[in-house]
């Protein structure tokens, strides 16, 4: 089964300099699209990835990672909008790419549906009272 | 026909039937105007959105020794509140950054603390800190004050808004190849989305779309207390084109509200930032609309469908102060999550909340249901479209010879 998972990556500084995710996609057929990156020369890197591929080949691929001392996480963990802060307003509907936001149609509620997400960041930029937070 | 007192002696009795806005829709479908008309006693609106023409005025009380702010400085947790009032009153605005703030310098800025912030803090009984300065007098010699101090600490404190409850707003678009950081929220360029901002079948003007219960001194919900409408607001504009129902297709009336902000509940009041464009506030408002007679029904009882708002490029049109509209889209087609513009379909945002409308709505019904609240007679009506009042452009002059 092809699957895709998203992941952020933090590069120890040692490795910041080298080409881990090249070497990694020519040892495994992996896809990868980089969707955000931070990465500066004597600092710690960091990488919002997603791998695409045959299931297996992408678990194999991603503890490859870690057992370059590479940090793994996967992203929908990070992403978060607090009710208690959200005013249900829908700002965020008409900016997300991928659907993942959408009203609940009886409560009018704003849900948020983790696994659509992309991490495009453009929710967090647009929601006025700061409800969504994308922690790595 | 009924008049409000007689509305009122029911809900002193606890009998007057009194449903939202949206459940009004719904009772004019079925029953028809005449006989909703006569069933339904009041109709309660509620909007929630952000509303950059919204302030307070505080009252201190006078410190020992006394200073008088009056023609200094005064600064709210930084934010600079306008000092050109008596000794112990200053006033703030929602929009009110620090001066450190960096702006757009690092554009698009983040414009992360400002008025509204302030003003949601205080409602939510925090501690603020007062900085002011001033240059001493025998009557006044302290020069310098920093204090924190809460709402209760303090006299007076007002909400005090010389524009909300905008009736009807634009629905903004971009057609630039750039991001645009607006009022309006965040624009995706090339048409990437499109933002408005209304309560559609709750929002309280556009269910009295020609003012005709809503006037000067009208009792209202204001952020979680009571309020008053206590004039029309600035860029009040009735005489705009309407519908044959009489609602307005473009932006068209506004209102000035004023209450105590110590009664407010910072659920109904809310700080908030734009990305790129500033700071302001988010209102909530409810407006209750006795059901005196069928036409009062009869406009309760417009569908979406028939209430349209116009699309505006924020590229050029607004900010080059331009009167194009791209196209009028219905109210049906907003809150359906897409608009059509052209052979392109659109997806919508909102800035306005639904949820937190009828939340408004609700709770204004249950006020007035459990008889806390009484309805008011308007003691004057704001201009009507037959003013022919139209909100006007300002002309750069040169200074006359």
């Amino acid at each position: 089964m092809i699957i895709s998972e998203r992941v952020v990556l933090k590069f120890p500084k040692e490795l910041v300099d080298k080409p881990t995710i090249s070497a990694l996609v020519r040892k495994y057929d992996i896809e990868f699209n980089i969707l955000q990156a931070q990465v500066l020369p004597q600092k710690e890197g960091l990488m919002v990835v997603v791998f695409t591929g045959e299931e297996k080949i992408v678990k194999q691929a991603l503890n490859d990672l870690k057992n370059q001392n590479v940090g793994l996480q996967r992203l929908k963990q990070d992403i978060t909008k607090d009710d208690k802060i959200c005013t249900h307003c829908g700002v965020c509907i008409g900016l997300c790419p991928t659907n993942a936001f959408y009203y609940d149609q009886s409560t009018k509620k704003v849900i948020f549906d983790y696994e659509k997400c992309i991490t495009c960041m453009l929710c967090v930029k647009g929601c006025m009272v700061r409800a969504i937070k994308i922690k790595f | 026909m009924k008049t409000i007192e007689e509305i009122n002696e029911k809900i002193k009795k606890g009998q007057a039937v009194v449903v939202t806005a949206e459940e009004m829709l719904e009772i004019v479908r079925k029953k028809g105007e005449s006989k909703a008309a006569k069933e339904v006693d009041v109709v309660t609106t509620g909007t929630f959105g952000p509303m950059c023409s919204s302030s307070i005025y505080l009252s201190f009380g006078h410190p020992a020794p006394r200073i008088k702010i009056g023609g200094g400085t005064c600064f709210l947790n930084g934010v600079p509140a306008y000092a050109g009032l008596a000794a112990v009153d200053v006033y703030l605005g929602a929009t009110a950054v620090p001066p450190n703030d960096p702006g757009n310098l690092h554009y698009p800025g983040k414009f992360s603390y400002g008025g509204g912030f302030v003003i949601e803090e205080l409602v939510n009984g925090k501690q603020v800190l007062l900085e002011a300065t001033s240059y001493g007098t025998d009557c006044y010699p302290r020069k310098q004050l920093k204090s924190y101090f809460s709402l209760k600490d303090i006299n007076e404190a007002v909400l005090f808004n010389p524009r909300n409850c905008y009736q009807n707003y634009n629905v903004a678009v971009n057609a630039s190849d750039r991001m645009l950081y607006t009022y309006m929220g965040i624009l995706k360029p090339n048409f990437g989305n499109a933002n408005f901002c209304s309560a559609g079948i709750l929002s309280p003007l556009l269910r009295d779309p020609e003012y005709y219960t809503t006037g000067i001194g009208t009792r209202i919900f204001l952020c979680g207390g009571i309020g008053y409408v206590i004039w029309h607001g600035t860029q009040h504009s009735p005489g705009v084109e309407r519908t044959p129902e009489g609602v307005p297709k473009r932006p068209a009336g506004t209102l000035a509200v004023i209450g105590d902000l110590k009664q407010m509940n910072g659920d109904f009041i809310r700080g908030a930032s734009f990305v790129g464009y500033g700071v302001t506030l988010v209102v909530g408002i409810g407006i209750p609309i006795p059901v005196i007679d069928e036409k009062v029904a009869a406009w309760c009882g417009v569908p979406l469908e028939k209430m349209c708002a116009p699309v505006v490029d924020y590229s050029s049109s607004y900010p080059e102060r331009k009167p194009e509209v791209l196209a009028e889209v219905s109210y049906a087609e907003l809150f359906s999550g897409t608009i059509k513009l052209g052979n392109k379909t659109i997806s919508v945002g909102s800035l306005s909340s639904f949820l937190m409308a009828r939340k408004i709505a609700e709770t204004l019904k249950k006020w007035i249901s459990e008889g806390k609240f009484e309805l008011t007679e308007p003691v004057a009506k704001l201009p009507g479209r037959e003013t022919g009042i139209r909100t006007k452009g300002f002309e750069i002059k040169e200074k006359k010879q």
